[in-house]
């Protein structure tokens, strides 16, 4: 295992207020590993105590079966971060970025040279390295962020919310670049609110509630095992809050978009019958319907509850 | 770790580089205020070396008043004669002086010189007027006296002249010769200012001795916004956080970020001394003159920059906001400058605001510019401000060292 955490706890501020409570995870070598929780479950705490940026309360942080704090020097040279926020010069040339955090890093010479172009090329951004970063779109802005903790070749890279606010090719070509890294041997450790994304990328996910790691294993598995099957009705027009209120109430009848009703059956056909009527109606233009086992959203959801979270105890 | 040391600087330089608005605000700022005060407070520091009055004579007597006078009422030194219109009157040389045509006028009475020859046996008051003086409400008292003391000896040397040698014989010598009438109330006093150090040239303070240090010290403590205001965004980008990832220790950041800034504030105090020097003089002020020892600037420069430095990175380590950056490190600045003698020159201050001045540590900084600039001391006068202000600097670092570590 590459990474284990054993009843890690932190607690911030006074009175203490728990953030992380008894976490066990394991992150195997070579994984694609996604930490998925809602706004305030504690997935940012744990990144940093896992990067070494904050110190845990108490319990264990091993990599490679060592404690973190006996080696957090060697863990860092050959861990890349890539934060949430652009943490990149705006004012400086994608070049100069990349210089800088080079020079930061201690490479030197043929390395230096060797592992800026690695970066640059994994995130394709050759025909860019003489703008300001400042002048870069969103999606520019995000691979320059990515090019930045590449920049050691890690073999551990963690990605928090590396697509939020691209467009869908940017958000294709990093997804991508992140299989591409993972095929590479590079371990990824990945957080995102987009649970298709995690779905299609990763093969190992953690949820986090609360401080709390709910569920972890390989993602077939927990689909398999934890999550039910489930009838999917598309419309082409934003109607499903309007057809719920018409239909016969089914158990496990929820609204998963304007766009999309899903009910949680074994036996589809007897529900597709009892809302046949409804659905032939002509403003009622089904896209699709579909059956199968149920995504990992609805798995999130209903692990997590479908509660919006204010609090986001980072 | 030199290595990530010399990057860190070496970037910081770049992006002042590339903001260079930001960075030419922080050169023409003090610019602007070193000539617009210079040029405005020229009158006020030159006063008592080079006075320029403006004044006017009514002749009301029936007889035209004696050449020898009139020479010498042109001849009082700082004070400019104006010259009347022939048909002029006491009301319309009245309405001249609130009109601000000339500040003095002497009124000559129609019986001048039986009034300036008369005599009485009674109290010397009794005596009536020789000639009447008309003043601006805004003429000081002690113009007054100079003037009043430069006209009693021209008319006592005419009183005399009159008195003695108008009743000697028409064609005998005078009793008192012109030669000697000329020199009556000419007394020459030396006057000589005194400085700390005495092998040095006397120097004057003027305008621009006392606003480029005034300038220059509030452009150094002027680097608190945008320094503060870069540290903060970088903390809200995760830039800092991604350093810290990448094993750079908050110390070796904070002095990433002193040595860049304080190579700023050692530009400012170049540019703001040349601007004394060459531009000054060319719109009219005075020139500025070097300090004697430049081993006391090169100090007193270091420690004005490193106490500017530290108050600015402790800003940065307490505020949350980038307008609170703002805020508080531009308030602070102003509060530092009324309070230091940046704004209003500490000599013309009150006691008790002169006292006042010393908890500020702009005061300090430009107390010590001043040991060089005016008073042109050596280096070892300027020891007690650079003690001052580097602790200063050093106690805000540490604070600033102590947050930032905390948060980091």
């Amino acid at each position: 295992m590459l990474y284990q955490t054993i009843d890690l706890c932190k607690e911030y501020g006074k009175p203490p207020l728990a953030v992380l409570n008894q976490v066990n995870l394991n992150i195997p070598k070579g994984s694609l590993f996604g930490l998925l929780g809602p706004n305030g479950a504690g997935k940012t705490t744990l990144l940093s105590i896992l990067t070494g940026i904050t110190p845990k309360t108490s319990g264990q942080v091993l990599v490679n079966g060592v404690e973190l704090e006996a080696c957090i020097e060697e863990v860092r040279a050959t861990t890349g971060v890539v934060p949430q926020d652009l943490a990149l010069y705006p004012m400086l040339t994608a070049q100069d970025n990349l210089n800088f955090f080079a020079d930061v890093l201690g490479l030197k010479g043929a390395k230096r040279t060797q592992n800026i172009d690695y970066a640059v090329t994994t995130t394709a951004l050759n025909h860019h390295l003489n703008k300001k970063a400042q002048d870069f779109s969103g999606g520019l802005k995000r691979r320059l962020n990515i090019a930045i903790g590449l920049l050691n070749q890690p073999a551990v890279l963690f990605l928090d919310e590396p697509t939020v606010g691209i467009d869908p090719q940017t958000r294709r070509f990093i997804l991508e670049s992140i299989k591409s890294l993972n095929r590479e041997g590079v371990t990824i450790i990945y957080t995102s609110h987009y649970m298709d994304e995690v779905q299609n990328l990763c093969n190992r996910v953690a949820i986090i509630d609360r401080g709390t790691i709910l569920i972890q294993d390989e993602i077939n598995q927990l689909l398999r095992h934890q999550g039910k099957n489930e009838l999917r009705i598309h419309f082409s027009a934003q109607n499903a809050e309007k057809l719920v209120r018409q239909l016969p109430a089914f158990p496990h009848l929820t609204v998963a978009d304007s766009h999309t009703l899903t009910v949680e059956t074994s036996n589809p056909f007897t529900v597709i019958q009892a809302i046949s009527e409804k659905l032939s109606a002509p403003e009622n233009e089904v896209e699709y319907i579909a059956y199968g086992q149920q995504s990992l959203e609805a798995l999130f959801l209903s692990l997590t509850g479908s509660d919006t979270r204010d609090n986001d105890a980072r | 770790m030199p290595g990530k040391f010399i990057a860190l600087v070496k970037k910081e330089f770049i992006v002042l580089a590339k903001d260079w608005h930001g960075l030419m605000v922080l050169f023409l700022m003090p610019a602007a205020f070193i000539l617009i005060m210079s040029m405005a407070m020229e009158n006020a520091f030159g006063e008592h070396k080079r006075l320029s009055i403006s004044y006017t004579l009514l002749n009301q007597s029936n007889t035209p008043l004696p050449a020898a006078l009139l020479e010498k009422l042109n001849t009082i030194p700082g004070f400019d004669r104006v010259p009347l219109p022939n048909d002029s009157t006491r009301e319309r040389v009245s309405r001249g002086i609130i009109e601000g045509d000339y500040q003095l006028a002497i009124i000559i009475p129609n019986d001048f010189r039986q009034r300036l020859i008369s005599t009485t046996q009674g109290a010397e008051t009794a005596l009536p007027p020789a000639a009447e003086l008309l003043l601006a409400p805004t003429v000081k008292p002690y113009i007054q006296q100079i003037f009043t003391a430069s006209l009693s000896a021209i008319l006592i040397r005419q009183k005399i002249d009159w008195m003695l040698n108008e009743r000697t014989a028409p064609n005998a010598a005078p009793i008192v010769p012109q030669s000697t009438l000329d020199q009556l109330g000419q007394l020459n006093l030396g006057a000589t200012y005194i400085y700390s150090e005495a092998d040095v040239a006397p120097s004057t303070p003027n305008a621009v001795q006392q606003n480029v240090p005034a300038w220059l010290v509030f452009a150094m403590f002027f680097v608190a916004i945008p320094l503060s205001t870069v540290f903060l965004i970088e903390k809200q980008q995760g830039t800092l956080l991604r350093l810290r990832v990448m094993n750079i220790e908050a110390p070796t950041i904070l002095l990433g970020k002193l040595v860049p800034y304080f190579c700023v504030n050692q530009i400012q105090m170049v540019v703001m001394i040349a601007i004394g020097i060459l531009i000054v003089p060319l719109l009219g002020g005075q020139n500025l003159s070097l300090p004697h020892s430049m081993l006391g600037l090169i100090l007193i420069s270091s420690a004005c920059s490193i106490a500017a430095i530290g108050f600015a990175l402790m800003v940065a380590t307490m505020v949350r906001t980038t307008m609170q950056a703002t805020t508080i490190g531009g308030v602070v600045n102003i509060i530092f400058g009324a309070l230091g003698g940046i704004m209003v020159p500490k000599f013309i201050m009150p006691e008790t605001m002169q006292t006042l001045t010393y908890i500020s540590p702009m005061s300090w900084g430009l107390e010590g510019f001043l040991d060089l600039f005016l008073r042109q001391s050596g280096w070892e006068a300027v020891l007690p401000e650079v003690l001052y202000l580097s602790t200063f600097g050093l106690f805000c670092t540490t604070i600033a060292a102590y947050r930032f570590n905390k948060a980091y």
